[in-house]
């Protein structure tokens, strides 16, 4: 018996040889390999041997010697180790044997018993993390490989495969000389009881996966590789890309484990020669003792598992070999049932947003709606360069994002929010004890309860997407504030940038998180954690007001404020339950939560009455917010009055009554988020528009570069509405409105004139409509309900009424009722930028936007409106620069402040 | 203590959200639908419906246009093919300027009513029907609302009363149709609901309908989309024609007899309650107010003679306690039966002229005539009458291709003038403005045909 103890590392040598020295079978020599010159120094002093590599040791033994034992240095065997190594060796007649590893510190805790691959060489030990050591795995078995650290081959078989392979990483060297000695035939077992105590070590690195590559490449028939490389090859690139998400980089790991191998390739070639040569068996040998699947995904799996229990209430980490178990453990239920009913709550917006009042479908693209809100054309009535709102923005990032698919984008925003809602709500009433179930109910309330229902039906999308990063903005400041001054700043990054995407979504929004900490701290004076929540959540909504930009700098707010009337009606019979919630919580329940239930309360009271204040001044966008943060309150509220009941050792006798009225109220509440769930449409209305603008696409020539003016009651109009003498109505595009044309800018120009055709159509001095309407590009008028204008259009000559239709429509006779005409009366399209037609350097078109002179080429004004030429066949709008920069700079300063918080979170 | 607090922090938020007034309501509509248009000449584009238009074999037609400034004009006549272009006109009128044009020099098909559109104002239009026989027309309607009177029908023996039904515009209408007569409502079957497509018109013999009835008063609502109607009643061998009109407590008629017609009133008092009904009499000489009273019940039409009111030529104003619709018609006084008449009487039957016209609801400052000397065969008359107490004096503006000089009158207090043209004067209108309030009319005759044509207010 010979020892080659391999020198990776100095420091635990004098050990392992004091170790190997106690073995109760004495090994014939002992050696030291590989080391610099202060382990061959090392080994002088210990009387050992010393070579260069343990296939030099192995080339010197004589036939006398029946095994060679391969220790890593720091390696501790316990006394019989070898013995038993050597005797059950012989007794299974193995190739190689290797001894059961544990934790030199926690000898209770296993590190390997034996190491399964997959087809990759990846190992996979199969042990929990930590898991102890009850002899449960004590049995010798047939393994696909064994730890680098103890491993016992036969000198015959050794001196085959020149031992192991000097350029590997010392697992990825075990695995490859086991797979080796497998393909010759020879038989891998783990012996339990040869125990070997080892350090953690470090974390494996690209040589690893360098090695394992190499390994494979040596082995593994042509077939095999063919598939088995690519297969490697893409499976890396994917972890690469999921694993930042779990706090890993695995990206250059895996580009220079490949470029390693594509510079030895010439001598993994000469090894795969070597190691094929005698091969016995064939690659169905080594499948035999694989894991099916990629080890790798399997771990990435184990991962991504174990973050989302460490964000949701639980205890015990996840493992998807005990999937069955785990998902009955309260933090699965709950996000099982938050993910279904998130998915059923919103399958129908994966076909994009309803029409219907604000709520208008992406647009074709998602790039133009980006473009448009950094600088870019607003095409909303008549067109403005008035800034688009930053939820368009954020919408259109989304869609540009997901390659301008428009409908997944919104299925993403809706969806995606909602489910951070919850996960947020049950993360921020975490910071109280809260616990699972109480947390998913409130998530629930908080995306689907009364007032977010009410947010629906006045289509208020970004505040239903401000409302699922809301939550995180009070979570977040909330925290434990961190030591280091990295994490600090990651810490205020993070709130930064979740600052912003409520902000962006809704901007008065923005301000509620330090307002909201602000009433918390009020009601704990004397807690120091909500105090300094509020003031780095003021420093996180300060950093996000400039990423409001261009929109905030150039927007007029004062008009954004009082834009409509802020009067929320809430339902009674829900508010007064959600009161019972209230008085119950702060009667019953321990001081902490009545404070907790009470802030809530205070929230949703205080939520109420702004979203009533129509009468001040406030508008629509104060109604929303008001009810965001009703929403919000009332959330809290259903958490903490269903964790009171829960508290069985501290609600006791009539409190516990009263709870339980509590709890009868917070139901009632929480009952009614099942309203969202048959339409589907995450309380928003059910599309009105398509119905009755649907027909427009089919209709002859090209009915998008026309517009039509829809007559109506102001609330079953696309967004902003503009009235004739009381009488609102509306300009859209065919043939349905985008997103970007609920808002509807400032009064202009071309308003003004279809204002005065409007009024002689209704003092009767007019009997042309469509030939009046013609020159703003209107081609149908449309009614979506009752309207004094109705019997104005009833005595046109040129608007064919179209029979068959859900709401009286009439269709213009006058030529061209397009956006777009050449003066030679060709028409010219548009393509949601700017229009396209027929070259021809003598003519010019009239474009039937408000006219502004950043249209081109060769602008002119024409009345109302923009006249250009027609030399280039294309005409379009130069973008304002500085809004276009401040936008770049926003997205700029967002990706720095992810970036930010994600390093500050690193250990 | 701090739940206490909180409590009451809650109570004292909720307090005021419900206590919060709710906003101002936004500002209902100022309109309930398109304004209700007069047949008025007005300062501004104006379109004209004419129903009753025929050109063809026997007959001809012309719409006569006048207009104050120089207006842009297009004259539509929709086929009466479905989904066939109508035919069009369009022309310059240059201002103040009258035109008569005649149908047939855009299209020779019958039955051919249609509109004239102007692109300024005032301007106005009438239409002239002629045929070796006859000769009727009325000035065109401006207005479109969705229900109209049509008093003065009657399916007596030897006279015919044709309903045109006239929709101009693209969209299908479905009007109804009511009548009354001198014994009540009458059931008008199959009027309840009638179809009248996009650009066409319908016809609707009452005689087939409602037989032998003296006095017959017409109502058409328009249901869905909207109509021009017009009423044509005939004789032997004239026409009488008048549009649809509204209702007023005041009608004034400048133009009542013509030589040789017997003048009667046909008035409808459509509502609930009766109508007390005085007729002032205007002749060249002075005024007899009240000259006739009658009260004519609810929901009745009636004819009301006033041939005897005066010898000659004269005029009346029709003052009521209620809204009623009225026309005059004159037509030679009624022969005896056929079987019962002498050769003289039944030369009398081959040759009965009659003519009617809607009057004026009120008096006005200007006065555009479109039509006088417009029809070279025939003879026109214009009629003015001065309702007030004072005498007014009148210029008359000549409209044509070569007009005259403008012309005063003198119109004394409560008396009615009439101008006679002369045939061979070029004129095609007449523009007449007064410093008080006057109303006029005209009147053409030729041969065997009589023809009263209501003026058209200027709307100033």
């Amino acid at each position: 018996m010979v020892v080659a103890i391999v020198a990776d590392h100095l420091e635990g040598l004098p050990a392992t040889l004091a170790a190997v020295r106690r073995q109760v079978y004495e090994p014939a020599r002992i050696a030291i390999a590989g080391g610099d010159a202060a382990a061959r120094r090392m080994a002088g002093e210990e009387g050992v041997e010393w070579a260069s590599s343990v296939a030099g040791i192995i080339e010197r033994v004589e036939p006398s010697v029946s095994h060679v034992w391969v220790l890593r240095s720091g390696a501790a065997p316990r006394r019989d180790a070898l013995r038993a190594l050597v005797v059950e060796a012989e007794r299974v007649e193995a190739g190689i044997a290797g001894s059961k590893l544990l934790n030199e510190e926690d000898p209770e805790r296993l590190v390997s018993v034996g190491v399964a691959t997959d087809v990759f060489d990846t190992p996979y030990t199969g042990l929990e993390e930590g898991e102890i050591d009850a002899g449960q795995y004590d049995v010798v078995r047939d393994v696909a490989a064994v730890g680098g650290a103890s491993l016992l081959i036969r000198r015959d078989l050794a001196r085959g495969l020149s031992g192991p392979d000097p350029l590997l990483a010392p697992e990825a060297a075990a695995i490859d000389l086991c797979q080796r000695a497998r393909l010759r035939g020879g038989r891998v077992v783990v012996i339990p009881s040869s125990e070997v105590l080892v350090g953690d070590g470090e974390a494996p690195g690209w040589k690893e996966d360098a090695g394992q590559i190499r390994s494979m490449l040596k082995v593994y028939s042509l077939v095999t590789l063919i598939w088995a490389i690519p297969a490697r090859f893409l499976l890396g690139l994917v972890e690469a890309i999921v694993a930042p998400f779990l706090g890993r980089w695995t990206l250059f790991r895996w580009l220079t484990a490949w470029t390693w191998n594509v510079l030895h390739l010439p001598s993994t070639l000469r090894g795969r020669v070597v190691a094929r040569r005698h091969r016995a068996v064939g690659d169905t040998e080594l499948f035999r003792f694989q894991l099916r699947g990629s080890a790798g995904l399997r771990r990435l799996g184990e991962e991504t598992g174990v973050r989302l229990r460490e964000r949701l209430p639980g205890e015990d980490r996840l493992s998807l070999i005990e999937l069955g178990r785990e998902l009955r453990q309260p933090a699965f239920v709950v996000g099982g049932v938050a993910l279904a009913f998130v998915l059923v709550a919103t399958r129908t917006l994966w076909n994009g947003f309803p029409a219907s009042g604000y709520s208008l479908p992406l647009p074709s693209s998602g790039r133009a709606l980006l473009s448009a809100y950094a600088g870019g054309w607003n095409p909303a009535g008549f067109g403005s360069v008035e800034p688009l709102p930053p939820f368009a923005g954020l919408a259109g990032l989304v869609q540009a994002i997901v390659f301008d698919n428009g409908a997944f984008a919104t299925g993403l925003l809706i969806a995606g929010s909602s489910l951070a809602g919850v996960w947020g709500m049950t993360r921020l009433l975490r910071t109280w004890s809260i616990e699972a179930v109480p947390g998913l109910l409130a998530g629930l309330v908080l995306i689907a309860g009364p007032a977010t229902r009410a947010i629906g039906a006045d289509t208020g999308l970004g505040t239903l997407v401000a409302l699922g990063a809301l939550p995180w903005a009070l979570r977040v400041p909330l925290t434990r504030w961190p030591k280091t001054r990295r994490a600090q700043a990651g810490r205020l990054a993070a709130i930064a940038w979740v600052s912003a995407i409520v902000a962006a979504s809704s901007p008065l929004l923005g301000v509620v998180a330090p307002a909201a900490l602000l009433v918390l701290a009020l009601i704990t004076p004397r807690e120091p954690g909500p105090w300094r929540a509020v003031a780095v959540s003021l420093i996180g909504s300060a950093l996000a007001v400039p990423m409001l930009a261009p929109w905030i700098t150039t927007a007029d707010l004062r008009r954004y404020v009082a834009a409509g009337d802020a009067y929320w009606e809430p339902g009674l019979i829900l508010a007064a339950a959600a009161g019972v919630a209230l008085v119950t919580t702060l009667v019953a329940a321990p001081k902490r939560l009545a404070q907790i239930g009470g802030w809530g309360g205070v929230l949703a009271a205080a939520g109420a009455l702004l979203a009533r204040t129509g009468d001040l001044g406030p508008g629509r966008e104060v109604q929303l917010a008001g009810m965001a943060i009703a929403a919000l309150g009332s959330a809290i509220l259903v958490g903490v009055t269903f964790e009171v009941i829960r508290q069985v050792g501290l609600v006791t006798g009539w409190r516990r009554l009263v709870a339980g009225l509590g709890v009868i109220g917070a139901g009632a509440v929480t009952v009614s988020v099942v309203l969202v769930l048959l339409p589907g449409r995450a309380g928003l209305p059910a599309d009105s528009f398509e119905r009755v603008l649907g027909f427009t696409a089919a209709a002859a020539g090209d009915p998008g570069s026309s517009r039509v003016l829809m007559i109506g009651p102001g609330e079953e109009l696309p967004g902003d509405v503009r009235t004739i003498r009381g009488a609102p109505y509306r300009v859209v595009s065919a043939p349905e409105p985008a997103l970007w044309e609920a808002w509807l800018p400032t009064r202009r120009a071309a308003d003004d004139a279809l204002e005065g055709v409007l009024n002689d159509l209704i003092a009767g001095e007019s009997f042309r409509a469509g030939a009046d309407l013609a020159p703003f590009g209107i081609r149908w008028v449309i009614f979506t309900g009752e309207s004094p204008l109705t019997s104005v259009f009833d005595g046109q000559l040129d608007l064919v009424p179209l029979q068959g239709l859900p709401a009286t429509t009439y269709v213009s006779e006058a030529p061209n009722p397009v956006r777009a005409v050449a003066t030679d009366g060709t028409p010219w399209r548009w393509t949601g930028t700017g229009y396209e037609g027929e070259p021809d350097a003598s003519a010019r078109v009239f474009i039937a936007d408000a006219a502004n002179s950043r249209w081109g080429p060769e602008w002119a004004q024409v009345e109302w409106g923009n006249e250009l030429s027609a030399a280039d066949g294309d005409i379009g709008f130069r973008a304002i620069g500085t809004r276009r920069s401040q936008a770049v700079s926003v997205l700029g300063f967002f990706a720095i402040l992810v970036l930010g918080s994600w390093w500050g979170r690193r250990r | 203590m701090r739940r206490v607090l909180l409590l009451v922090a809650v109570v004292a938020l909720t307090t005021g959200a419900a206590l919060l007034p709710r906003p101002a309501a936004p500002q209902e509509p100022d309109f309930d639908g398109g304004a209700l248009i007069d047949d008025l000449a007005g300062a501004e584009g104006s379109v004209w419906y004419c129903p009753w238009m025929n050109a063809g074999a026997a007959r001809d037609s012309y719409l006569m246009l006048a207009a104050e400034p120089n207006v842009q004009v297009e004259v539509t006549l929709p086929s009466p093919i479905p989904n066939e272009n109508a035919d069009r006109a369009s022309f310059t009128l240059t201002g103040p300027g009258a035109d008569p044009l005649e149908v047939a020099s855009i299209v020779r098909r019958g039955d051919a009513p249609g509109f004239v559109e102007f692109d300024d104002g005032p301007a106005a239009v009438s239409a002239v029907v002629t045929s070796d026989t006859a000769l009727t027309g009325d000035r065109c309607s401006a207005s479109v609302p969705k229900l109209w009177h049509l008093p003065g029908g009657t399916t007596r023996p030897d006279h015919t009363t044709i309903l045109r039904l006239f929709n101009p515009f693209p969209e299908p209408a479905k009007v109804s149709v009511t009548g009354a007569s001198e014994f009540g409502e009458v059931g008008l079957i199959g009027l309840t609901s009638i179809d009248v497509g996009g650009r066409s018109w319908v016809d609707i013999n009452l005689n087939e309908i409602v037989p032998l009835l003296e006095d017959l008063s017409l109502t058409v609502s328009s249901e869905e989309g909207l109509v021009i109607p017009a009423i044509v009643v005939a004789t032997a061998r004239d026409e009488a024609t008048w549009p649809g009109v509204g209702l007023s407590t005041t009608w004034e008629f400048p133009v009542v007899r013509q030589t040789g017609l017997v003048p009667t009133l046909a008035i409808s008092n459509p509502g609930d309650v009766a109508a007390d009904v005085e007729i002032d009499v205007y002749t060249g000489d002075g005024a007899v107010p009240a000259a006739r009273v009658v009260t004519i019940p609810a929901g009745r039409p009636m004819r009301i003679p006033i041939d005897d009111l005066a010898d000659r030529f004269f005029a009346v104003r029709v003052r009521s306690s209620a809204p009623v619709a009225a026309v005059v018609i004159a037509e030679d006084e009624a022969p005896a039966l056929a079987e019962e008449a002498t050769d003289e009487q039944a030369s009398d039957v081959a040759t009965a002229r009659i003519a009617g016209t809607v009057g004026a609801a009120e008096p006005a400052l200007r006065w555009l005539l479109p039509g006088p000397g417009g029809v070279r065969t025939a003879t026109s008359t214009v009629w003015v009458l001065n309702t007030q107490s004072e005498a007014v004096t009148v210029s008359v503006q000549p409209l044509g291709a070569e007009p005259p000089a403008a012309d005063k009158i003198v119109v004394e207090p409560g008396t009615v003038r009439r101008v006679v043209l002369s045939q061979e004067s070029g004129v095609a209108g007449y523009l007449l403005s007064a410093g008080t309030p006057i109303s006029a009319a005209w009147s053409v005759e030729s041969g065997d045909g009589v023809a009263f044509v209501a003026g058209v207010s200027i709307d100033d």
